[in-house]
């Protein structure tokens, strides 16, 4: 039974929990870096489009400045993002892209060797500051690299998946890990632990997120106790080609590309004549899945064309070669010479573990940053180029807060809590793990997605909430006679998928009941039968938490700090 | 996962399989996996776990050949299970096998370690110049464009993987790390700059690169560290002489002997270097056809100890530790006459007065070295070996020192000798 103990646990390799790590590190903090893939494999290297921040480099965009992008991404959140929380992002986005500048971010620059900025969509201004489309991928690497140069203040688990929390007297003293390579659970104390364990996009089937992207990470708190806030407001990115669903940078639209009908026609201009193809997403994935509703689909089918090809050859190499190459290589589409075929596809985790400004959750020692968390800084609706920001902001402050509280402590001492919580957790696992039944856990995976893909949409009612939510618990109860798991300790990926299986499912009841409960449409979240905003009865966050018999939903006030709602133009 | 759509296939997926667990060498299972043409290799594994052999293991998680995960050998050819599409490989057998020159773990999962360790080695990250006040570096479109093609590499291994040296010498650090050193070398924001090729130019660094190309066939990015490797290749050759750091250090070292002498900033450049040697050898082949015409007399003169010696000249004034350039010339008899080469050595006073001279033919490939009193050490401007005074490597790929000769002072005269050659007088 191994016991591993460092002053400050950090669980996920992707930007937000690397960017913790390094700051805590930079304090002099003894961290235990655990993530469940090599951290560089991380999902955060996927993001293309930027990273929002008020630098002003732009020549058509010398007068942003702070307040500016935090009005954007407080109307984007359609008032639901917590202004006092969004003020901090956006005062600390110049500041924190100018570090990771310096620690040698390889950004695109403009003649005067500024950090380049395009326009994104939602924002009034061109702040979103890019490396060509593979932003996530440069400040990933970035950040990992960082964590090089202090490696001896930080240990890295990699290849562990957190399984549980240890908790006691109401405080997190660690985790319980599943070693992939032994196969065995190890406990790792801390006194405090950060999660950065990314968004829950593995719920849907058509998304463009990364087979690690499940909701293990939010799951595993949500069933200690500790609540989620927000599920229902899932993101679904207007452009994923189709078939494989990988991501279309917002980025394109940004550098000027057009969403075309069938009738050939640039029809944005009927849902957001003023900001066109950057309009915010969620309203142009709405406007699109309303052409491909009323048949203007290509050909009468569900997609339809994001057309590249007037920026002309030379733009879309130099800003557009990432996803040029995806056409390439899954599509066998030139997007120099030929429209991308694209509809909408799940995205991102709006909601996420209720954490403050500070990234605290309730429960003292147990903090979130990231899109796992919900600060929340996005509201209803996140603005492209956010995500990376918050990763970088709020994992900082994260590793900041949390480094601050522990320093000095030296490791804890081992206790004989974590060897009771892991051997109950080896007696749970073994228990899911030898079930017994008929059930192949990937099917009932496949049809959850298909559930999701269908009536937990972009478009939502009543009549398909309802519906869902009694196909998810039967989902539920026919995964309690699930097969055993294959026997094997080094590498069994069936174990782990098992797990996050199980933990998807937990998630969509939380997410199918959430849109339930709210009778508006605000932001991510639109209800047919509801379909304007209430402000009145719902200006509020959503909280669930974990009971043996389901969630158990409540509210919170949304924090406002200068900006009162107001309709919400395009 | 492979389901819907009308031109379904039936493939073979013949997969190589190993478990630690079991007693039991590795052997290849084989599954039957429906394809239609937009499935790619990693769907197919997905289906084979799914519906299968749920005990298959292997690494995955972006799907969209950005993560780096699923680096894996697919019908000979190491490349990303999630970017290789089934209907691209031609034919209904699929081989997949893990990645080369990592011990396999389990399946198709191997174990990384050194590949990451050879990342970390070469130092991927940036060490800024002093920082711009509060803001960014400024850096121009241009110099930014120098770094494409380098940047975007995702570590999947399988340039590694493919390399036949990473095989031969596992002190390689493989193409993926070259990649990763130019991308810094060339950045202008980075203070170390050309220094960063100290750790890559010994006989195991860029040099054991034999232009394969494999590297840049398999990258899936198509990125090419071919190119990468011969642009280093290319700086260590100039390197050494502007080299700041190695400068520094000699200084230094002076320094501490307490030298006056040292002298920091002197250094001669390429093309000066190249008019002296060019002077050098005009006067020394005027020298030496001057000297042919009354070689017979010489010959027979030539009695006693001076068998064997060749002479060079009058004795020049040595310092201690500051080698002296001296020509000389070595005669053969070649096609029945005899020939004369012009050749040069350098005179070196030991520490303890000792006199020797030092033949400045690199070990490595018989480049001639100089003298390079600036950085106080030896030369080869081939592939920038360092030789320190005595002759000992100091960098580079010289497998041997410099090969020392016999030196004797005999009527005001400088004669030499090397013990290897025959004796020609």
């Amino acid at each position: 039974m191994r016991i591993h103990a460092h002053e400050l646990l950090v669980v996920g390799g992707g930007l937000a929990g690397t960017m913790a790590v390094d700051e805590a590190a930079l304090l002099g903090v003894d961290v235990g870096w655990i993530s469940k893939i090599y951290p560089i494999r991380s999902h955060s290297g996927e993001a293309q489009g930027g990273i929002n921040a008020a630098l002003g480099n732009n020549p058509e965009g010398r007068d942003d400045s702070i307040e500016r992008h935090a009005y954007d991404t407080v109307k984007g959140s359609d008032f639901l993002g917590d202004q006092d929380a969004i003020e901090i992002m956006t005062c600390e986005a110049p500041q924190r892209v100018v570090q990771l500048e310096r620690w040698g971010c390889p950004f695109s620059r403009f003649d005067d060797g500024t950090v380049a900025q395009r326009p994104f969509g939602g924002g009034g201004f061109p702040r979103t500051c890019y490396g060509s489309d593979r932003t996530g991928h440069f400040l990933l690497h970035t950040v990992f690299q960082k964590y090089l140069t202090m490696k001896k203040y930080i240990t890295l688990y990699d290849e562990y998946y957190v399984i549980g929390l240890i908790m006691n007297d109401g405080r997190c003293r660690g985790v319980i890990c599943f070693n992939m390579r032994t196969g065995q659970l190890e406990a790792l104390q801390g006194h405090a632990t950060i999660f950065a364990t990314g968004g829950s996009g593995r719920i849907y089937g058509r998304t463009t997120n990364s087979y690690s992207s499940t909701a293990l990470g939010v799951t595993i708190p949500y069933w200690e106790g500790i609540p989620v806030k927000d599920m229902e407001f899932f993101q679904f990115h207007p452009t994923s080609i189709i078939g494989k669903n990988i991501l279309m940078t917002e980025g394109a639209r940004g550098e000027g590309a057009y969403l075309i009908n069938d009738a050939g026609e640039r029809f944005m201009k009927r849902y957001a004549p003023e900001y066109m193809e950057i309009a915010p997403r969620d309203l142009v994935s709405r406007s699109i899945m309303t052409e491909i509703g009323e048949g203007r689909g290509i050909n009468g089918g569900s997609f339809v064309y994001l057309d590249l090809r007037h920026l002309g050859a030379e733009k879309i190499k130099e800003r557009l070669p990432g996803i040029r190459e995806i056409c390439l290589d899954f599509l066998g589409i030139d997007p120099i010479k030929k429209m991308i075929p694209v509809l909408p596809a799940a995205h991102y985790t709006m909601g996420g573990i209720d954490v403050d400004y500070h990234c605290r959750s309730e429960v003292p020692g147990f903090y979130a940053c990231g899109e796992c968390a919900c600060v929340s800084v996005h509201g209803a609706n996140r603005l492209g180029g956010n995500s990376l920001l918050e990763c970088v902001v709020f994992g900082g402050r994260a590793g900041t807060t949390a480094g601050n509280e522990v320093k000095g402590k030296g490791a804890p001492e081992r206790s004989e809590i974590a060897v009771k919580v892991l051997k109950r957790k080896e007696e749970e696992l073994g228990e899911l793990y030898h079930r017994g039944g008929s059930e192949n856990q990937y099917h009932i995976a496949d049809e959850l997605h298909e559930i999701m893909d269908t009536k937990v949409q972009i478009f939502r009612n009543r009549a398909g909430l309802e519906s869902a939510l009694r196909a998810i618990r039967d989902l539920k109860s026919r995964f309690q006679k699930i097969r055993s798991v294959s026997e094997g300790n080094v590498f069994n990926y069936d174990k782990t998928w098992t797990l996050e299986i199980k933990a998807n499912l937990d998630i969509a009841e939380v997410i199918t009941l959430g849109a339930l409960r709210r009778e508006e449409s605000r932001g991510a979240h639109y209800r047919t039968d509801f379909p304007s905003r209430d402000d009145e009865r719902w200006m509020k966050h959503t909280i669930a938490r974990y009971t043996e018999s389901g969630p158990e939903l409540s509210d919170k006030p949304v924090s406002v700090t200068k900006w009162q709602p107001e309709e919400r133009r395009y | 996962m492979a389901a819907g759509g009308a031109e379904i296939l039936m493939v073979t997926f013949r997969v190589y399989r190993y478990n630690p667990e079991e007693n039991r060498d590795p052997y290849y299972d084989e599954y039957a996996v429906p394809v239609d043409p937009s499935t790619t290799v990693l769907e197919g594994l997905f289906y084979i776990l799914e519906n299968i052999d749920s005990t298959l293991s292997w690494r995955c998680s972006c799907r969209a050949a950005v993560c780096g995960s699923c680096g894996m050998k697919i019908n000979g050819k190491y490349g990303l299970a999630c970017r290789t599409l089934v209907k691209n490989l031609k034919g209904d057998l699929v081989i997949l096998e893990p990645l080369a020159h990592l011990p396999v773990i389990k399946d198709l999962v191997v174990d990384m370690t050194d590949f990451y360790e050879k990342y970390e080695v070469i130092e991927p990250y940036l060490m800024p110049k002093e920082l711009p006040g509060d803001r960014e570096f400024r850096q121009s479109p241009q110099e930014r464009k120098e770094l494409d093609g380098l940047v975007e590499c995702i570590l999947c291994g399988s340039c590694y993987a493919a390399c036949t040296m990473c095989h031969w010498d596992s002190d390689f650090p493989g193409p993926f790390a070259i990649l990763a050193a130019d991308a810094r070398l060339r950045d202008g924001r980075d203070r170390e700059g050309r220094e960063r090729l100290l750790s890559l130019i010994s006989e195991s660094g860029i040099w054991r690169c034999h232009t394969e190309l494999r590297c840049t066939d398999v990258c899936p990015k198509k990125l090419s560290p071919t190119e990468a490797i011969n642009h280093l290749k290319r700086e260590a050759v100039i390197y050494p002489f502007f080299s700041s750091k190695s400068r520094e250090l000699k200084r230094r070292e002076k320094q501490l002997k307490g030298d006056e002498t040292a002298s920091p900033e002197k250094s001669m450049n390429r093309r000066d270097f190249i008019t002296l040697v060019l002077i050098g050898f005009i006067s020394l082949a005027t020298v030496v056809f001057a000297g042919l015409f009354s070689f017979p007399l010489l010959r027979r003169g030539m009695r006693g100890w001076k068998r064997g010696w060749v002479a060079a000249g009058p004795v020049p004034a040595v310092g201690i530790g500051k080698p002296v350039e001296i020509a000389y010339s070595r005669k053969k008899w070649e096609g029945g006459k005899l020939s004369s080469y012009p050749q040069k050595a350098y005179l070196v006073k030991g520490e303890s007065g000792d006199l020797y001279a030092i033949d400045p033919t690199c070990t490595h490939l018989g480049c001639m070295c100089f003298w390079d009193d600036s950085i106080r050490m030896f030369m080869c401007p081939c592939h920038g070996g360092a030789f320190d005074v005595n002759g000992r490597v100091v960098l580079g790929p010289p497998p041997r020192p410099l090969r020392r000769l016999e030196v004797r002072i005999a009527d005001g005269k400088l004669y030499l000798r090397n013990e290897e050659e025959e004796g020609v007088s």
